[in-house]
């Protein structure tokens, strides 16, 4: 067992590499024998490992506790990365020499993440909506006490938020043996590297372009709102990691527009996670499930769309089950919607549109983020990807929407608060169109194109 | 921070920790604004499992934007009073130049 002597770094290392491990393995069985590059093969496995690590800690405790609890979820997730090293070793990843430049920037990226995440601590959010469950599991040796999802005194700590971020932050915990409020600020560093990852290697499937890759992993570290403004990477407040997924399950339904022979099971699972994430997930995740059954309908694949939504009904549902299990109950923040309080209201349509118009051309925290998306997608919806921009353009609006009819129904007068972290998903999909409407002039270069299943 | 002293977590987490477990805490101030809601919410993450409530003497607005008052009558065990004047009592101490902490049962 660590102790609090030991650098804080090394703690995150042991965290992060049996995190990754256990990625690695779960990699492995969900591309089932496909060549990857290892660039993708990267950021899938820190981000299917986080989730890994995650669930198996939070079904584990409720059976094992103190040591046995940890060095037993040790056992599993190192004998799960044996499993992916041996699976990578027959299906060897592609690495390419051009891949050169990628790695520089993303080692630049980590450092920067690193050192902007230590320039700031956890913040109220930070420490109180998410980190707090996590030093609890810890006191707990491991065990999250059910007391706290239905004390009447903490129910404005959002006691239905889910435990993606609590869960890694306790592993950090309890893999240390030490609480470290400022040390566990290291889990940004790999949350960072995964979104670069999956940009790279994504866009360069989707484009076949590695310049185009690069710029998408490039944009996010230099738009404040998604990087280092309160909710960003640096933060791990749970926005970004939401983006992380939604990133990836929209990369992949839109490879599936490209390949319609592309497995399903990243798509599944990535979006299958996002209700696990945090609340607004189940929105995205609905919406990116309802888009692919359309596509699918359209492409004659109902079974693929069944197939997609299993792990999000699961998650979901669980997650209901379980709140309703221990009597999770948060304060009811929001009105019940009906014609007369529409009628009576309806000046604060026109404020919450107002208010997310004004957000989306904030240059402090967007840069110009939002009008180069919007240009993007105009000059996608006219080139040969009219269909991709038309996906980007539902996974963009329909969350938005409903964030409006949310923002409508709170009575609260700071109703608009959250609305810059809402928008740090939605935010993370328009970099992956800008940087694939990007004006280059380029040769086609050979890119790593996942091989269909068999 | 907003308790203008260094250390002021850890004089506020040494006050908790001598209550028993299963106590109320009632946390009161007037600010306009957010201030005291972070002190609040301080307490109540230092403060598990004893129950922590808020009282904001000012009216709900966008300046001061949160209380959380207990839903019936309880007897607190210790009140924090945040930038107010606390009537006195025998068992105060302050914390900082903003926080009296007012132990009600020894």
């Amino acid at each position: 067992m660590m102790t609090e002597e030991v650098p804080s770094v090394l703690r995150a290392l042991a965290a992060i590499l049996t995190t990754f491990a256990a990625g690695l393995g779960v990699s492995a069985l969900v591309l089932r024998g496909r060549v990857y590059a290892v660039t993708g093969l990267i950021g899938m496995s820190l981000v299917l490992g986080m989730a890994f690590v995650s669930v198996a800690l939070f079904l584990l405790s409720f059976f094992f506790s103190g040591w046995v609890l940890v060095e037993g979820l040790t056992v599993v997730l190192l004998l799960l990365g044996c499993f992916g090293v041996v699976h990578f070793i027959k299906h060897k990843p592609v690495f390419s020499k051009t891949d050169g430049g990628f790695v520089v920037l993303a080692i630049i990226q980590c450092v920067a993440a690193a050192w902007f995440a230590f320039a700031y601590d956890l913040g109220g959010d930070g420490l109180v909506n998410f980190e707090i469950r996590a030093r609890l599991m810890f006191e707990h040796a491991g065990q999250i006490p059910l007391a706290f999802f239905n004390d009447p005194s903490r129910s404005w700590l959002h006691p239905r938020y889910p435990l993606f971020i609590p869960m890694n932050e306790a592993w950090f915990y309890l893999r240390g043996g030490v609480v470290d409020q400022v040390g566990v600020k290291w889990l940004a560093v790999p949350m960072a590297l995964a979104a670069s990852c999956i940009y790279y290697n994504g866009i360069e499937i989707l484009t076949g372009s590695k310049v185009r890759g690069v710029i998408a992993s490039a944009m996010f570290v230099l738009v404040p709102g998604i990087f280092a403004a309160p909710g960003g990477v640096i933060w791990m407040w749970g926005d970004f990691a939401l983006g992380l997924f939604f990133l990836a399950a929209t990369l992949e339904l839109l490879l599936f527009l490209k390949d319609k022979q592309r497995s399903v099971i990243p798509f599944a699972i990535y979006a299958g996670f996002l209700p696990w994430v945090k609340t607004e997930g189940a929105i995205l995740g609905g919406c990116l499930l309802v888009v692919h059954g359309i596509l699918t309908w359209r492409a004659s694949l109902i079974r693929r769309s069944i197939v997609a939504a299993f792990p999000y009904l699961i998650v979901f549902a669980g997650w209901k089950v379980f709140c309703l299990a221990v009597g999770a109950k948060a304060p009811n923040e929001f009105l019940p919607p009906s014609i007369d309080l529409v009628a009576q209201n309806y000046s604060k349509i026109f404020a919450v549109i107002w208010g997310v118009l004004r957000e989306l051309v904030e240059v402090k925290r967007w840069s110009l983020l939002w009008l180069l998306a919007l240009l993007a997608l105009f000059r996608l919806s006219r080139s040969g990807m009219r269909v991709q921009a038309l996906v980007v353009c539902l996974l963009i609006g329909v969350p938005l929407a409903c964030y409006c009819g949310a923002f409508f129904l709170n009575p609260r007068p700071y109703y608009l608060n959250a609305l810059p972290r809402l928008l740090i998903p939605l935010g993370m999909i328009a970099i992956s169109a800008i940087a694939v409407a990007f004006p280059l002039r380029e040769k086609k270069e050979d890119s790593v194109v996942n091989e269909p299943l068999p | 921070m907003h308790l203008s002293v260094d250390d002021g977590t850890k004089a506020l987490r040494s006050e908790l920790s001598a209550l028993p477990l299963n106590e109320d805490i009632l946390v009161v101030g007037a600010q306009a604004d957010w201030t005291l809601c972070d002190v609040y919410m301080m307490t109540s993450y230092l403060a598990w499992p004893r129950r922590v409530w808020l009282l904001n003497l000012n009216p709900i607005n966008a300046n001061a934007p949160f209380d959380f008052p207990p839903p019936g009558a309880i007897e607190p065990s210790m009140m924090l009073f945040y930038d107010t004047t606390p009537p006195p009592a025998p068992n105060q101490r302050k914390i900082g130049d903003r926080l009296v902490v007012t132990r009600i049962k020894s």
